[in-house]
């Protein structure tokens, strides 16, 4: 049972910030002594993550790493962004928490804290811009987590310039575009795209479903096709439909809503199959976006082709 | 014509439209194994949307039979709770079908044929999960049927379970029938150790790596030491087993792959070719094993048969007590031995191969054991001698890599102490590790053969141990030794490296 806190690893020891290191070591070996409260740590680490925001979006990430499973291997820095030089310090053998950082000393923490020789993933869950900009500039990658990502995709380009970037939204999408992504492995599907003219899409996430409207658009270079936002509150996607009065691709949630199936009736060529959704929880939406590495250039293009997508009413249209 | 949507898709490739034919579907191998690795890969949409699964076996199912299999299957070996529930469980299940017929009947064939024609995939991919007795029979009903011969724009593949043969003649016979109606390419002869993700990672480890291959040799390297070691007795599989025994069931196969995936040169390339043709070298270079009353003395293979012991908290019978076992049987449960290979890279460097039934410990590892330092300096501080660096690739139970070395205690004195260094995929990366079958399955369907043994592999390692079964078999049954369940094998095994200087490692 999870215990609700106003702090950030509450189970952690409060120290200085020159003693982080030599107290998360002194944790470590605690940890290796058995009964120890905490998981232990790996002895092999693949990553520093480094997450940044107000401070109640940290507290329920820092809850849900305790359980281990999606995101391990990491050493995981809890930023809370605040106006203090002089942060509370938090740690565990695997975690730091700084309590109320003033935005302009996160980078100069970030350096003196990260791993050596191992990438650092900049998981940001809101503040400034130009914090923002300036922690991208220093870490290897940077994946997005916000409520309204609008001001920050509309600087994708900025962003994108100082390195790779993510975004939790588009990791959720990995399983919708792989269902839709298998039936154009079919040619006559390929060919058949030109003449789709309708996209709809129903979800309680009008930035995910442009995201994913604005990757359709820009991967099938479909230029005279009508896109329709609908709100659905079940789920941020809850069903796509792309085609025409003839033909259609659709895929949808299941009622149980773990998974997705695909149905195809196109040119002749029908198709249906169901894969898993994945899981959406956010820790394992990043345990996926730690693997990858490099530009994601159709998420980069699907972010710029997003912004073409209207925003305002209950069915946007374009 | 490329698809314009799996640029940048974090999912590594998926086969084309296709047709698993399962042969010897309502086996013990299509429940435990195949069809919740069907069920997995579906799940994570590795799976075309076109594909489809055919059993076919003797026993009398309807489709819907055989359907209601794969559900129980799912919920015994795939831990789903409720698999007509379950959305994924529920799509394959309507894609699953079954025929029942006599292998060796030419009709049984035809209607394959039909079946196949209705699904109008481009692939198929036939699992020979039956016993090894009837591969040659279904090879040519495939044949004479023109069912193995590729379509136009299709293709054609089969998969072949172990055991390849029970010796070197019938391996190679075996291997001429399936030649017969497929060429090599189409051959896919699996051997799970292979799907494992630390046997894989030995590829990166050696060749993704510039620091381990340049001390990757006789130079650096005393020995190596292949272990297999199994806590579980004969069980269910007597009548397979009792005509087996270790050698054949675990050391032609399993560890003959791993000891030349230590052993390999680099390939030129990361492609099944260029791997299989440096593991096939690896293999070459390996001197045969000498079996004559003169070469007895020092014979370079030990031999074992569990006796009544306790393993795992529980007593446990004698193998010659266990149910449909000989009461004189003489299959070993236990093989140890030593190969060395005359190669540039191994001269003198000797590799020690273990298997067992009834060992303390369920554990595969390949460990890798360094030379000394060449001078001592800390003798005259440290009262034991200091222990040569190691490097251990676990392959199971629990998947990684350790590394030991010296580190210096703390405290005033110089005193020395091996600490070691390990990687867990299961604690250092997130996720869970795919079983093998799911990637070996899964690479069938896609025709990467990389991870699959080649037949001239294949023959190559029952040459290595055919003179062994000969001599065997013209011993008498009371000369095999036995060793207490329980226990590491008979005395005998120790003596193997006693002999050299060497003791096996504690596992």
């Amino acid at each position: 049972m999870s215990v609700t806190t106003d702090r950030l690893l509450p189970e952690g020891v409060e120290t200085r910030f020159s003693e982080i290191e030599p107290t998360m070591v002194r944790m470590a070996a605690g940890a290796a002594v058995p009964g120890s409260p905490r998981r232990s740590i790996t002895a092999a680490t693949t990553a520093t993550v480094v997450i940044v925001g107000p401070k109640p979006r940290l507290i329920d990430v820092a809850e849900s790493l305790k359980s281990g499973g999606h995101v391990t291997g990491v050493r995981s820095i809890f930023i809370a962004t605040g106006s203090l030089c002089t942060p509370g310090v938090r740690v565990t053998a695997s975690e730091i928490a700084l309590d109320g950082l003033r935005g302009e000393f996160i980078d100069n923490a970030v350096a003196a804290l990260r791993l050596p020789s191992l990438p650092t993933v900049l998981w940001w869950r809101g503040g400034d811009f130009d914090r923002l900009q300036a922690l991208a500039k220093l870490v290897d990658r940077v994946v997005l987590d916000v409520d309204d990502p609008e001001s920050l995709w509309a600087h994708i380009d900025a962003l994108v310039a100082e390195g790779p970037v993510g975004d939790l939204r588009w990791t959720a999408l990995t399983r919708w575009r792989v269902l839709m992504a298998h039936f154009f492995d079919v040619p006559a599907m390929q060919s058949a795209a030109p003449r789709f003219t309708r996209l709809q899409i129903q979800g309680a996430d009008r930035h995910s479903a442009r995201l994913f409207g604005g990757w359709l658009m820009t991967s099938l270079k479909l230029q005279n096709t009508r896109i329709e936002i609908e709100d659905d509150s079940r789920h941020a996607i809850a069903r796509v439909t792309l085609g025409n009065d003839a033909e259609e691709i659709s895929l949808h949630r299941l009622d149980r809503g773990a998974c997705v199936e695909g149905r195809a009736r196109v040119n002749g060529y029908e198709a249906s199959r169901v894969g898993s959704i994945g899981d959406l929880i956010p820790l394992a939406l990043m345990s996926e976006e730690l693997r990858v590495r490099a530009h994601d250039a159709a998420f980069e293009a699907a972010v710029r082709s997003a912004g073409s997508i209207g925003m305002a009413d209950d069915r946007a249209t374009v | 014509m490329s698809n314009p949507l799996l640029d940048n898709l974090r999912i590594e490739p998926t086969p084309g439209p296709s047709v698993l034919v399962i042969f010897g579907a309502s086996g013990d191998l299509t429940r435990r194994k195949l069809l919740p690795a069907i069920y997995q890969l579906s799940r994570a949409h590795r799976l075309p949307a076109q594909f489809s699964i055919i059993g076919v076996a003797r026993s009398p199912l309807t489709d819907e039979a055989f359907r209601e299999q794969f559900q129980e299957s799912l919920k015994e070996f795939a831990g789903l709770e409720s698999p007509s529930q379950d959305d994924v469980a529920r799509s394959v299940a309507k894609r699953i079908h079954y025929i029942a017929g006599e292998l060796d009947s030419p009709e049984l064939y035809r209607r394959l044929a039909e079946r196949l024609r209705e699904t109008g995939a481009d692939g198929v991919l036939f699992y020979l999960a039956i016993p090894p007795s009837v591969y040659a029979s279904v090879a040519e009903r495939l044949g004479e049927a023109g069912l193995s011969k590729p379509q136009p724009h299709g293709w054609r593949r089969v998969i072949v379970e172990k055991p390849f043969g029970v010796d070197l003649e019938s391996a190679r016979s075996l291997n001429a029938v399936l030649h017969q109606y497929f060429d090599e390419e189409q051959i896919f002869r699996i051997d799970h150790y292979l799907g494992k993700e630390t046997v894989q990672n030995l590829l990166v480890f050696r060749f993704g790596n510039g620091m381990f291959e340049p001390i990757w040799n006789r130079r650096y390297i005393d020995h190596v030491q292949i272990a297999a070691a199994e806590t579980v007795g004969v069980e269910r599989r007597a009548a397979y087993y009792e005509g087996a025994g270790a050698l054949r069931d675990m050391v032609q196969n399993h560890l003959m792959q791993l000891l030349a995936l230590v052993a390999m040169e680099p390939p030129t390339a990361f492609t099944a070719a260029s791997v299989r043709d440096r593991k096939m070298d690896a293999l070459a270079s390996a001197q045969p094993l000498v079996m004559n009353e003169s070469a007895r003395a020092d014979a370079k293979i030990v031999r074992g048969q569990y006796a009544a012991g306790w393993v795992t908290g529980d007593e446990v019978p004698a193998y010659r007590e266990e149910p449909g076992v000989d009461p004189r049987s003489a299959t070993e449960t236990y093989v140890s031995l030593r190969l060395d290979l005359d190669s540039w890279r191994w001269a003198g460097v000797p590799f020690y191969l273990r298997t067992g039934k009834r060992l303390p410990k369920r554990i595969t590892e390949i460990a890798i054991q360094f030379k000394r330092p060449p001078l001592e300096i800390f003798r005259r501080v440290t009262p034991t001698s200091v222990s040569p660096n190691l490097l251990i690739v676990n392959v199971q139970p629990d998947e990684g890599i350790s590394v030991r070395f010296q580190a210096k205690l703390p405290g005033t004195r110089m005193q020395v102490a091996p600490v070691m260094m390990n990687f867990r995929y299961g604690s250092a990366f997130g996720g869970s590790v795919p079983e093998a079958y799911e990637t070996l399955l899964l690479d069938a369907l896609l025709g990467d053969a990389t991870l699959f043994a080649r037949h001239d592999f294949v023959e190559a390692s029952w040459a290595l141990i055919t003179p062994v079964h000969q001599w065997w078999e013209q011993e008498a049954s009371a000369s095999v030794p036995t060793y207490e369940a329980g226990h590491w094998g008979p005395p005998d095994a120790d003596a193997l490296l006693a002999r050299d200087g060497r003791r096996w490692r504690t596992l």
